[in-house]
Order: structure tokens, then sequence, then C-alpha cells
């Protein structure tokens, strides 16, 4: 009887210290999990405020063909609630990458960062010819990052398809 | 004993690992639906409309007195645009102040469109004027358009951009005034807000170069109309 229950209270004990530990374990695991998940929530918030979208006349997008490099020009408005950085942007177009790509923000004085409603102006050289002449219809595609957000950076894209002119 | 208290314990805890890993799914499904609820209902879009869009060549964009008439006889009356060629339809009024016309009063009524501009603006209608009363005026190209708010919301014309034949990019704030019709003088900025329902008349002498298309874009939003 008496080793009988001293078995037992050192199973009780022994049960004790393995829920303990699992607490600690759980609650130390939850904190983890909510910090995670307060990053997460930061990050998808600052997906939903982050936004850019062409701006102009989708059935007159400047083409220059008459010299090499060919030219495609186009603007995009950042339409969301942060900055982006025009310097982080990739354009293609029907799926391809052009020759190359210049940015560059437009208004007088110009702004010195591509704050919330300000435009970008794109300018998408073929060097050699594109192919592409007035009148065709292309896909443009454009994805640029934020500047850093406490802490936090994240991505926008747009695609529409427009005519050349 | 031992056993299944071991047994009970194993069970016990995974059920707390099963409760546990539920209830951070949950968590992080009910994170994403309100941040989805809260951005649609917190972004509303713009919708607008253009209702016409016109380029006039060749009109008269200020009309100044240089000779005011003073003992000519002259009295309060229009002024007439002489030798032009094309649409026509340039006129305006004038008010007479101690017997010569003021020369703060001449309002422009309509600018009117020529392929060949006018040589001299007259007074209409009173005969021969001695000494008659002189007017310079300067010539160059307008551009009206109506714009109707059609969406739910409030915008901000700091937030609109113009875009002549998909080009020369514009602020609506920077070229929207009030009053171009009724007065000569440079009038203020109009209000920056764009109310739900309101027509607002954009007269722009002198545009950036237009010939086909004039689109207007806000947040993803694009209206056109061929000119």
């Amino acid at each position: 009887m008496a080793d009988g229950g001293a078995s037992t209270f050192i199973m009780l004990i022994t049960g004790l210290l393995i829920s303990s530990s699992v607490s600690a374990l759980l609650i130390t695991e939850w904190s983890s999990t909510a910090k995670v998940a307060q990053v997460q929530q930061r990050g998808a918030q600052l997906d939903s405020e982050l936004d850019i979208e062409f701006a102009g006349d989708p059935m007159m997008v400047d083409f220059d063909d008459s010299t090499l490099p060919e030219t495609i020009t186009f603007y995009i408005e950042n339409s969301g609630l942060h900055p982006m950085d025009e310097s982080k942007m990739t354009v293609v177009v029907d799926g391809v990458e052009p020759t190359s790509v210049s940015v560059s923000l437009v208004g007088t004085p110009t702004p010195t960062s591509w704050v919330p409603n300000e435009l970008a102006m794109i300018v998408v050289e073929y060097n050699p010819a594109s192919g592409y002449s007035d009148g065709d219809d292309v896909a443009l595609y454009a994805i640029a990052t934020s500047e850093v957000i406490g802490g936090l950076s994240s991505s926008a894209s747009m695609s529409i398809e427009v005519r050349l002119s | 004993m031992a056993g299944s208290v071991g047994i009970g314990g194993l069970i016990i805890g995974v059920s707390l690992l099963v409760v546990f890993s539920m209830a951070v799914q949950t968590m992080s499904y009910q994170m994403e639906t309100s941040i989805e609820v809260l951005d649609a209902a917190a972004d509303p879009l713009p919708s607008y409309a253009i209702a016409d869009a016109s380029l006039l060549e060749g009109a008269i964009l200020s009309v100044t007195v240089t000779g005011t008439g003073l003992g000519s006889g002259v009295v309060d009356g229009t002024l007439v645009a002489n030798g032009g060629v094309g649409l026509g339809g340039f006129s305006a009024t004038f008010t007479v102040s101690s017997g010569e016309i003021d020369t703060n009063s001449v309002v422009i009524t309509s600018h009117g469109s020529y392929s060949t501009l006018p040589t001299s603006i007259t007074v209409s209608g009173q005969g021969t004027l001695n000494p008659a009363p002189t007017f310079t005026f300067t010539t160059g190209n307008i551009f009206y358009a109506n714009l109707t708010n059609t969406g739910d919301m409030t915008i901000k014309t700091d937030d609109v951009w113009l875009f002549f034949d998909g080009e020369s990019p514009t602020k609506f704030s920077s070229v929207h005034r009030d009053g171009w019709a009724q007065n000569q003088a440079t009038p203020p900025f109009a209000s920056g807000n764009w109310y739900v329902g309101e027509t607002v008349d954009l007269i722009l002498p002198n545009p950036p170069s237009l010939t086909t298309r004039f689109a207007v874009t806000s947040e993803g939003y694009i209206a056109a109309e061929a000119i």
C-alpha cells in the first residue's frame, strides 16, 4: 500500500512537472506566434495600402519608332497610401523585358519621391527594334516596391492592355 | 496505473496542441478577413464622366482697351471682330463710365474660333465714333470640357490628372479656375473639392498640344473623350 502511495505520488509530481513544462512551452510559443501574427498583420495591412495604376489614355500610348532605340512612354500613378520606390520597378511588355527601362517623376517642381497621387513617367526602350508599329495593342505589366515603412516593404503591380500611337 | 496516466496525459497534450493550432489558424483567417473588409470599406473609387470636350483654334483670348473713345458719344455696348475667317463667333460687352469706355469692363462672352485671325475689334452698331475707341487683342487656342462627378465620393482635384493626346500630364487642380467666361482677369483657382453630382467647367487657354483625345485619370479610373 505504501509502495502504491509512493508511486502514485511520484506519478503526480512527474505529471505536474510535465504539464508545467508543456504550459511554459505553449505560453512561449503563443507569444512567438502572436508576434509573428502581428508582423503578418502589419504586412497584410501594408499590402492593402499599396497600389499603382496606369494613368493616361490607354488608346493613345506614345510609341516612337522614328529612331533607335524605339521608345514606349507611359505613366503610372501611385494610387496607394505610401511612397513607392521608383528605382525598384520592373516593366514587362507582352511578357518580355525590353532592352531598358527608365523611370522619372512628373511634376513642377519635380517631386523628390514617388508619393501618393503623383505620376512616374516610364520610358521603355528597344534596341534592336521591337517589331511594334502604331496601332498595335500591347500588354503592359509593371511591379513596384514601396519604400521601407516601419521596417516593412511590399510591392504593388498593375497590368493593362493599351494601343500604341 | 502509470500507463493509463501517461496515455491520458498524451491525449490531453495532443488535444491541447490541436486546440492551439486551430486557435492560431482562426486568428490568421480572422485577421485576413478583417483587413479585406476594412480595405474594401475604406477605399471607394472615384467615378466621373466627360460630358463634352472641344478645342477652339484661333480664339480671341483677351481684349485690352487702348483708346477709350472719350468724347465720342460711346455708350454701353458690344464688340465685334472684323476680318476673320472661320467659325467666328467672337462677342464681348463693355460699359461706359464718364463718357469713356471703362478699361476694366470688357467681358468676353464668346471667344470665337478663326482659321484666319480677325484684323481688328471695334464697337458694334454705334456708327462712326470720333475719336474711335481702340482695342488690342491676343489670340490662341482654348480648350473646353465639362466634367461630372458621377461617383459617391468627393474627389480631390489634386488627385486627378488630365492627359492631352495621351501626353502632357497636368494636375486638374493646377488648371481649374473659376469664372473664365465672366472675366478676362486670371481668376483664382477653383475649389479643390469636386462634389458628388457636380459638373465643373474646365476652360484652358493655350492648352498642351492636342488634336485627338482628352483623358482624365484618377486612382485607376479613366474617362476619355474624342476632341
